[in-house]
């Protein structure tokens, strides 16, 4: 009788704790800083025209869900006036403003870990980069080449964030990240030059996680009809969402990197195919580059099951936000910033929407489609609009692709409550 | 327990609990999308009530319907068109049918809600529950809003899409002028007839027995005009205010 009489007082007990270790959960705060320079630091390497767009692009998406982010670019006549008023907020792509960014943003980083709260990082290059003699990969700033070394020795080695992802969207990025290949040294200097090497191993950083684009034809990917580079819009897409294959509202690095690979599958033109690496932190490899769940300044699309097929939404300015094609049984939400107004094109239709405020979900079931036409050109537009995005994505596509890495998949989507 | 009852059991298990009044109603268990199983029930759970205490509605216990989604594989195929989401609808004994995905995203939580009847109509609701700039504690009431509005939008769209075939005011109105139109005629005979007996002879020759039946012949026709006339023109007021009934009744 007496333990009965104690079990309410002990059940409250267990929610105090419950919620006190729900409380004590350290907070997840990002920050942001990207640089995006459509000029190389080689006379041999013609100015690119959307890597300043995909900054921008970038810049949207994640000032809507960081605590801060900074802008390095010099954005083209074109992009000012897609984005009126980014320009005032972009510094140039300099290495003086681009460490007094990392200098600023990792004081801000350490008071959060002082608070306990756990500081996220997103470093994103857009741009040249290129492969130098020694096999050190490096990416173009506006007033010279910032090389492996300086990122190491930069960026990650003194960065106070819990987590780091690196995103870049360069040729050759891979050597920006990681070395390969053997030393060209004398055997009696491997052991020193290896020693100094490995302090630039992503191995040695494991709260750090890498997308990367290593495919050595920058120019060819860039594609007009949507003023972006490919490998950015398929990241953006699918960090708005759209990878989200387990539809828990987490995009994790495998869920990214089998979105990518179906983007791509059908690309059978060489010239379309992008060669990309996709590491995710050592420290844990499910860890988030997105958390739908996270206050934002978004609004919500939902695209439940039933809808299928290729699918992109546009933004009032015609900038395609997000892009996916759609297995029909899969439910995805699309975060997207509070723009205008938006539409959700598919084959041969389009329906528009706009957010009320923020938090605001539209059903895209709901929505009033009507016909629509488009058009495109040139072999290379056709075999972009054609062949991307061609390959459904979703939980059989992605299970497969796991499962011919030999990886472990992400946790199965959460099903409704049959229980009575 | 022989075998019989236990047989009549199970069978009365499996029938499905009659409703005495309103319409029957399916709500299937909610998707979670960036929640929990767990928290998704909350939400349905939430939705449920506000369903059970709305006049009108007989909703399927939950039981009933968990079982005929475990028959079913446990989850129920998407649909992309009003042929699929109204068979579905009548494959689970519904006459209406409420889907819901439950989402915890943006720092809250939202309810997107669709409605489809056995013709396949559908319509939609979206509420957030809880989130920035919200009271909290009011989840309850928003999922009532939802709900009650998702069923105001049912309601309103499915009288438009139904009130155009409707062709009864139409039809009573046609044929209730047809009814009036010939009654007027009889009604003009008979007159007539009443106007050839008021000159005396009725058009009638010859004498005694002869004009007598003659006369007599056509006072009969006269009177038959007339009651034609008075039974044609009350059926056409009838027709004609049932059709105007039938008008106002289907008016938005």
């Amino acid at each position: 009788m007496r333990q009965l009489r104690c079990a309410p007082a002990a059940l409250l007990w267990l929610a105090l704790l419950a919620g006190s270790a729900a409380s004590a959960a350290p907070t997840r705060v990002a920050y942001a800083l990207i640089i995006a320079n459509n000029t190389g630091t080689e006379p041999k390497q013609a100015p690119l025209r959307y890597a300043d767009d995909d900054g921008a692009r970038y810049y949207e998406l994640f000032s809507s869900r960081t605590q801060e982010t900074v802008f390095l670019s010099v954005l083209d006549a074109d992009t000012q006036a897609l984005h009126p008023g980014l320009a005032a907020r972009t510094r140039p792509p300099t290495r003086a403003a681009l460490k007094e960014a990392l200098r600023q943003l990792n004081a801000r980083m350490a008071e959060d870990k002082a608070r306990g709260d756990s500081p996220v990082l997103y470093f994103v290059f857009t741009g040249h980069g290129k492969r130098g003699p020694a096999g050190e990969g490096a990416v173009s700033l506006l007033d010279g080449s910032f090389t492996r070394t300086d990122l190491y020795s930069q960026v990650i080695a003194p960065s106070t964030a819990a987590f780091v992802h690196l995103i870049v969207d360069a040729c050759d990025s891979y050597f920006f990240v990681n070395s390969r290949g053997a030393l060209p040294v004398a055997p009696a200097q491997v052991q020193a030059v290896k020693g100094l090497l490995a302090t630039r191993e992503l191995a040695r950083y494991p709260n750090v996680g890498a997308v990367l684009s290593t495919t050595r034809e920058q120019e060819s990917h860039e594609w007009s009809a949507i003023r972006s580079g490919v490998f950015s819009h398929q990241v953006l897409s699918a960090l708005s969402g759209a990878a989200d294959v387990n539809a828990d509202g987490r995009v994790e690095y495998s869920e990214l990197s089998a979105f990518v690979a179906a983007a791509n599958q059908g690309v059978e033109d060489v010239r379309g195919r992008l060669e990309v690496s996709i590491q995710p932190p050592a420290l844990d490899r499910a860890a988030a580059l997105v958390d739908m769940g996270d206050k934002a300044r978004l609004g919500f699309l939902l695209l439940p099951a039933g809808l299928e097929g290729r699918l992109w939404v546009e933004d009032a300015r015609g900038l395609r936000v997000a892009e996916l094609h759609k297995e029909r049984e899969r439910s995805v939400v699309l975060g997207l910033p509070l723009a205008q107004g938006y539409f959700l094109r598919g084959a041969g239709r389009e329906a528009s929407f706009r957010f009320a405020r923020a938090g605001a979900v539209v059903d895209g079931a709901g929505l009033s489609w009507r016909d629509n036409a488009l058009a495109a050109r040139g072999a290379m537009e056709d075999a972009l609009r054609d062949r991307l995005f061609s390959v459904p994505f979703g939980p059989r596509f992605y299970n497969g692709y796991m499962a011919s890495l030999g990886q472990t998949p992400v946790a199965p989507e959460q099903q409704p409550d049959l229980s009575p | 327990m022989s075998l019989l009852s236990l047989a009549l059991a199970l069978a009365l298990a499996q029938s499905p609990t009659p409703c005495r009044s309103g319409e029957r109603w399916v709500l299937l268990p909610f998707q979670p999308v960036a929640l929990t199983t767990a928290e998704a029930r909350q939400v349905e759970d939430a939705v449920r009530r506000a369903a059970e205490h709305t006049s009108g509605v007989c909703l399927e216990p939950r039981a009933e319907t968990v079982a005929k989604v475990r028959a079913r594989g446990g989850r129920l195929p998407g649909c992309v068109d009003a042929a699929c989401r109204g068979a579905q609808a009548q494959a689970l004994g519904a006459q209406r049918l409420v889907r819901g995905v439950a989402l915890g995203v943006g720092g809250g939580r939202s309810v997107a809600l669709t409605l489809v009847d056995r013709e396949g109509l559908e319509s939609h609701a979206v509420v957030t529950l809880s989130g920035e700039g919200l009271p909290p504690g009011q989840e309850e009431a928003r999922a009532r809003e939802a709900f009650q509005e998702l069923r105001k939008t049912h309601l309103s769209s499915a009288g438009a899409v139904k009130r155009p075939g409707s062709a009864w005011p139409t039809v009573l109105l046609a044929a209730g002028g047809v009814a009036l139109a010939a009654g007027v005629g009889f009604g003009l005979a008979a007159r007539n007839t009443e106007a050839v007996l008021s000159q005396g002879n009725a058009g009638c020759s010859g004498e005694g027995e002869t004009f007598r039946s003659c006369f007599t012949g056509r006072l009969r026709e006269g009177q038959r005009q007339a009651r034609t006339a008075n039974v044609l023109m009350g059926a056409g007021a009838l027709l004609g205010a049932g059709g105007a009934v039938f008008f106002v009744w289907e008016l938005p």
